[in-house]
């Protein structure tokens, strides 16, 4: 890289809002298309809130009411709606038909470039999905503030590590799948695992408990289940601050494995295609 | 000194073969039966400052392959390679700082959004200081005729129009070696004579070293006095065109119109190219008087109404460099295409 005289330190995070906001607008292409993601969300809000009025009619199971479960309900669906995880899809489109040629003859680093794109891409859908959709879920269903300050506070930051976990697991996937030239195993993999230990369907706490303490551990629960549980105060005090503690291991853990199998990638990458 | 320098180069790719079935994945991960294809074999050259050279061959000659790894994005398996002082692969972003890369194929542009958008990124990424980047973004739009099409949407536009932006695109952040991977397939005459234009005066003007790939021998001619031809990885000429059509286009071909069709002529000196009647093509020996025996002695015995030279076209010149070369021709339907440049490769 050519230093400017004075070089700024800022330089780096103006391309990579650059990028993000060129990402975004990319995005914008498709907002005719959103609709049916509102739609789907709703659908989905629907009948998972539908099946918690069946089983908890009028109690609560383990302390959670009908109404806490709702507001979990819509946190996990608003989550899902922002994770990175279709970084899976697109890099291993890119390596696959060498696409990632015209990326690497850029001067960057490609998982930074990669999170950019991606983060345009979610704040795209939190301006157009996201927003639109809680704002209906909560008039129609009714939403729980976040339990405290620190609730929603906290709420936050885990929100954070929801996305930088989707994304690390996203590029370790990817790249896993490049070095062993099958993509869909690991996907399916990954997503049943997702589905299982990341407690979308079925919150942690109603989990047997051998599984809630493996479910614990795992990354999965902070794409879905972490973010909505500290959101209801279910996670609070001292394992709220070992949760995030966790949290931000994971994505310690799972970046740093992607960028060595990224370094290992590019050492011997074969470009695909003229 | 030398801008780019290639000593020994070669690439070998392994292809993992995939073992189908069940378990197919988890097999084909630990046994991994491999086969070796080489792509690129010995290939030495170096390129000075502000030269502009073809690098041609056949379809899976190794030239994309070439170009990757001086790009610095696939690394070579024997040799070395050396471009602005540093090694390509092992500093790949310091390199692409300073290069532009135009893939035929591919496309930098971002497809959704009008072209200015992804000009304007292009400015952040390579960090080009606004001055700069806005003398350089008029100067190309002027030159390849962009105007309105900066603001529109990269899917809207032609082929030849997206080239052309792909191409200013590359050039924004004045690269010392632009390089050019068949940057004028599928494209129309005036859209090839568009890109071939401002590359002569990116050459000239700015002084900037063109490496070309291509199937279309016309870019080459039109844009580069020095041309690197390679067959099955391995170089089989280095050198200027000119030289090479001394070497080997010995013979031109002559145009006879005849007042009357004189019917079948042989003649020992010259070989009958085409025949339409009133109108035939020889092919002669070049020297004058080879050239005026053969007209001489057909003038003699048929009225002619009109004569015209044509210097061997460069297929012809590559056609017989490879038949010279005897061992490595490469098989004639595949050099036809190549030759008319129609071939989309991989
Ligand atoms: N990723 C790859 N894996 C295996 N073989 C490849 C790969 N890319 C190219 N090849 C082979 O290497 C040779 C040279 O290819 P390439 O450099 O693309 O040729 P060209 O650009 O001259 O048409 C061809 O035989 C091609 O099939
Ligand atoms: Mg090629």
């Amino acid at each position: 890289m050519v230093a400017r005289p004075g070089g700024d330190a800022v330089r780096p995070i103006r391309t990579f809002l650059a990028f993000l906001g060129t990402s975004f607008r990319k995005n914008l292409a498709y907002r005719s298309e959103v609709w049916l993601s509102i739609l789907f969300g709703l659908l989905a809000i629907v009948i998972q809130a539908a099946i918690w009025r069946a089983l908890l009619g009028d109690g609560a199971a383990e302390g959670i009411t009908v109404d806490d479960m709702v507001t979990y309900v819509i946190i996990t669906t608003v989550i899902s709606a922002v994770s990175l995880h279709r970084l899976v899809s697109d890099v291993d489109e890119r390596l696959r038909g060498g696409d990632i040629a015209v990326d690497l003859v850029k001067p960057m680093h490609y998982p930074t470039l990669q999170l950019a794109d991606q983060l345009g891409r979610s704040a795209f859908q939190l301006a157009f999905v996201v927003v639109p959709m809680v704002v209906i879920a909560a008039l129609t269903f009714g939403i729980e503030a976040p339990a405290s300050a620190t609730a929603g506070a906290a709420f936050v930051a885990s929100l954070a590590i929801a996305l930088l976990v989707s994304f690390t697991q996203g590029l370790l996937l990817a790249l896993l799948a490049f070095w062993f030239l099958t993509t869909f195993h690991f996907i399916w993999a990954n997503g049943a695992l997702l589905t299982l230990f990341g407690g979308a369907n079925l919150p942690l706490w109603f989990f047997p408990d051998a599984l809630e303490t493996v479910a614990r551990l795992l990354p999965y629960q902070f794409v879905a289940f972490v973010p909505a549980a500290i959101w209801l105060g279910e996670i609070a005090g001292s394992e709220l601050a070992w949760t995030l503690a966790l949290g931000v291991m994971w994505v310690a853990i799972q970046g740093a494995a992607g960028q060595a199998l990224w370094s290992a990638a590019v050492h011997r990458l074969t470009v695909q295609g003229g | 000194m030398s801008i780019i320098t290639v000593s020994h180069l070669g690439k070998d790719y392994r292809q993992i073969r995939r073992i189908d079935g069940r378990f197919g994945a988890v097999r084909t991960l630990f046994t991994r039966q491999s086969m070796t294809r080489t792509a690129v074999d010995d290939i030495s050259f170096s390129i000075e400052p502000g030269e502009a050279v073809g690098y041609i061959g056949p379809n899976g000659a190794g030239k994309s392959t070439t170009i990757k790894m001086l790009t610095g994005i696939l690394v070579p398996t024997r040799g070395a390679v050396e471009v602005l002082g540093v090694e390509p692969h092992r500093h790949r972003r310091r390199n692409a700082s300073r290069i532009g890369v135009v893939f035929g194929q591919r496309s930098q542009l971002w497809w959704d959004l009008p072209v200015i958008e992804s000009f304007e990124l292009h400015r952040h990424v390579y960090d080009i200081p606004p001055e700069r980047y806005r003398a350089m973004r008029d100067r190309c739009t002027e030159l390849l005729g962009l105007g309105d099409l900066l603001q529109s949407p990269v899917r809207q536009l032609s082929l030849g129009q997206r080239m052309r932006c792909e191409l200013a695109m590359a050039l924004l952040h004045q690269p010392e070696i632009l390089f050019l991977d068949e940057p004028t397939i599928g494209l129309d005459i005036e859209a090839k004579d568009r890109i071939r234009d401002f590359l002569r005066t990116v050459n000239r003007e700015q002084g900037t070293t063109i490496i070309l790939t291509t199937h279309d021998l016309a870019d080459i001619e039109e844009i580069c006095p020095r041309i690197i031809v390679i067959n099955r990885g391995g170089l089989i000429y280095d050198g200027a065109i000119q030289s090479l059509k001394a070497q080997l286009g010995s013979q031109r071909q002559v145009t006879i119109d005849f007042e009357d069709d004189p019917g079948p002529i042989t003649i020992s000196q010259a070989t009958l190219l085409s025949d339409q009647g009133r109108r035939k093509t020889f092919a002669v020996e070049r020297s004058v008087e080879s050239t005026l025996a053969v007209l001489s002695s057909i003038a003699s015995s048929h009225p002619v109404q009109d004569v015209s030279f044509a210097e061997p076209a460069i297929e012809d010149v590559i056609r017989t460099l490879y038949a010279g070369l005897g061992k490595a021709v490469p098989e004639s339907d595949e050099l036809d295409r190549w030759s008319r440049g129609r071939v989309v490769t991989q």
